[in-house]
């Protein structure tokens, strides 16, 4: 079914909705939650809880493109979880780790006065200007949380040169947003 | 740890960058290039776990009486990532674009011994970037050669210095089904199924020899109507499938990977791009069933092979590495010498990259010559390594 329709089924509050969003991008939205949480259990509950966001937030959200819209919200939920997983210390399988990210942008003590959605805004204007594959690796790392194995993978890069375009492109995306008056 | 801030705000990008990662096909080498000179000669720090480290060194320990010799540590090493200055290159790293009756070929940068090579297609130039010097263009003329079982439309073979290199056709244009694959590249002949693992190809996963690959042949040439799957965001996911070790000379691929999904997936990445066809549960069962009941376990390889040491000594002709620093007691080390037989390796030392003194980690191809005080004949990187034992750093 296409994206317009199940918007349709949101906005009619028909629950096929949820069934038509699941038979679509129910393997996307575990795939980001478990890159990120590395357990189906827990996948599982988090795409369920997209779900229910989903359905909650349509209408009155018509949005324009909806993977986007689904992955976003099944990737917000799933590093919430993580977070709240890791202050329990409930974390054993835990392998994803953030810290190459934090340097970056390590929290809210820096440019409080800028928001995560203007920080989104020149990460996205940032990638624009990066060459196609480069902004695509990127964005398969931190944005889907691809492994490097899997990236390497899917362009045919070796895995050190994935490595390599992500180290690259972080240091490159910190002085753009330094330059931009991101106070880093 | 709280997520970082910067990790919510990509979650925050512009939604056509995250549905075109998700379906994104195409790379262009030659813009892999461009990016490369701006990677210029750095290196990027890796931590390998001591967890991973019996696989990583299994190959070194098999001397008599070595076995467990290594007290726990970890390894952090600079990976091959280096973008080096033109003279430091290889022919085939230099030279890796060439267009030969209006269809681009890109270089592989693996060798095909002169087996495999066919008819003489004619002299073509060859042309290359110096990455260093602001993508500096240089060519020079090649003679260039059909592989066999290969159409030329799709991979060809390019001499240089005396040994031949495989191109292949840099355009995405996958088949339309199996059959036409099988067309153009005679897969039964320049690829063959040998090792493989059930699931993911990591160290806990279960590992197999087939002993022979025909009848996965067979059934494969019974799929030839096997449509080719356009979806980008395939993933092989949680499915149950055979993960096949794929080294082929004529494509110019190292270690890649075949799938066959139980659910009627055949999915592989040894053609530069995804490809994927659906071949039919039935299919699929029957290449499961018959690896798995004509195989034997074997056990994890490792990518690639490395050993571990500090350099003693560095002559014209090779390094001498010792191991005693990773040992529980020292007098076990044992003496590697990693001959400089191959620019790919002796440029570390002509570079400056390793001296004397230093930890280092060796990667190589092949074996290492225990008849002949452990040498290593095909050595093809040599970085710096810092090893830590517990929370002690030892020093380089």
């Amino acid at each position: 079914m296409d994206d317009l329709r199940i918007i349709e089924l949101y906005f009619n509050r028909d629950e096929q909705a949820i069934k038509e969003t699941d038979t679509k991008y129910g393997k996307l939205c575990h795939s980001i939650a478990y890159n990120i949480l590395n357990n189906h259990e827990d996948s599982e509950e988090c795409v369920n809880d997209t779900y229910v966001s989903v359905w909650n937030t349509i209408p009155p959200t018509r949005p324009h493109n909806f993977m986007s819209f689904i992955c976003k919200i099944a990737r917000n939920l799933s590093l919430k979880r993580l977070e709240f997983m890791k202050r329990k210390k409930r974390s054993a399988e835990i392998i994803l780790s953030l810290d190459e990210l934090a340097s970056v942008l390590p929290d809210e003590r820096y440019a409080p006065d800028v928001s995560d959605e203007d920080v989104g805004k020149l990460i996205s204007k940032f990638l624009r200007s990066q060459e196609e594959y480069v902004r695509n690796v990127f964005i398969r790392k931190y944005f889907y949380f691809d492994s490097i194995r899997e990236i390497a993978k899917r362009y045919s890069f070796t895995e050190s040169k994935v490595k390599n375009m992500l180290f690259y492109t972080r240091n490159k995306l910190k002085d753009y947003l330094i330059k931009e008056g991101v106070e880093i | 740890m709280k997520t970082p801030r910067i990790a919510n705000a990509i979650g925050q990008i512009d939604d056509d960058l995250v549905a075109d990662a998700a379906k994104c096909k195409k790379k262009n080498k030659k813009h892999w290039l461009k990016w490369g000179s701006l990677a210029a000669c750095f290196a990027v720090i890796v931590i390998v776990g001591a967890a991973i480290l019996p696989s990583l060194f299994r190959e070194n320990v098999t001397p008599e009486g070595t076995d467990g010799r290594y007290k726990d540590f970890s390894i952090q090493a600079s990976e091959s990532a280096i973008v080096w200055p033109w003279e430091y290159q290889t022919v085939y790293e230099k030279y890796r674009n060439v267009e030969i009756d209006g269809i681009e070929y890109h270089g592989k940068g693996r060798a095909v011994s002169e087996a495999w090579i066919g008819e003489r297609i004619g002299n073509y130039t060859v042309v290359g970037y110096d990455e260093v010097n602001n993508g500096k263009k240089y060519s020079a003329e090649f003679e260039a050669y059909a592989l066999k079982d290969i159409a030329q439309s799709q991979f060809i073979a390019v001499k240089m210095e005396d040994s031949y290199y495989v191109f292949q056709n840099d355009e995405y244009a996958p088949p339309n089904t199996l059959g036409e694959l099988m067309d153009v590249v005679n897969l039964s002949e320049v690829v063959e199924l040998q090792r493989f693992s059930e699931g993911d190809n990591s160290p806990d996963s279960k590992h197999f020899a087939l002993s022979s690959d025909d009848y996965v042949w067979e059934v494969l040439s019974e799929c030839r109507n096997a449509p080719f799957v356009e979806d980008q965001t395939w993933t092989v996911g949680d499915r149950s499938y055979l993960s096949f070790t794929i080294t082929s000379e004529a494509l110019g691929v190292y270690k890649v990977a075949l799938y066959v999904t139980e659910d009627g997936y055949l999915w592989t990445n040894a053609f530069n791009w995804q490809y994927l066809f659906n071949i039919g549960e039935d299919a699929a069962s029957r290449i499961i069933h018959y690896a798995k009941e004509n195989s034997t376990e074997v056990e994890y390889e490792p990518y690639r092979n490395s050993v571990a040491g500090t350099i003693i000594e560095i002559t014209e002709e090779y390094i001498l590495v010792d191991d005693s620093i990773l040992c529980k007691k020292p007098a076990d080390g044992i003496t590697y010498k990693v001959l400089l037989n191959d620019l790919r390796i002796s440029r570390y030392v002509d570079y400056g990259i390793v001296k004397v003194g230093d930890t280092v980690q060796i990667s190589y191809e092949g074996e290492i010559d225990e008849t002949s005080g452990n040498t290593i004949a095909g050595a093809i990187s040599a970085f710096k390594a810092t090893i830590s034992d517990g929370d002690v750093l030892i020093s380089e």
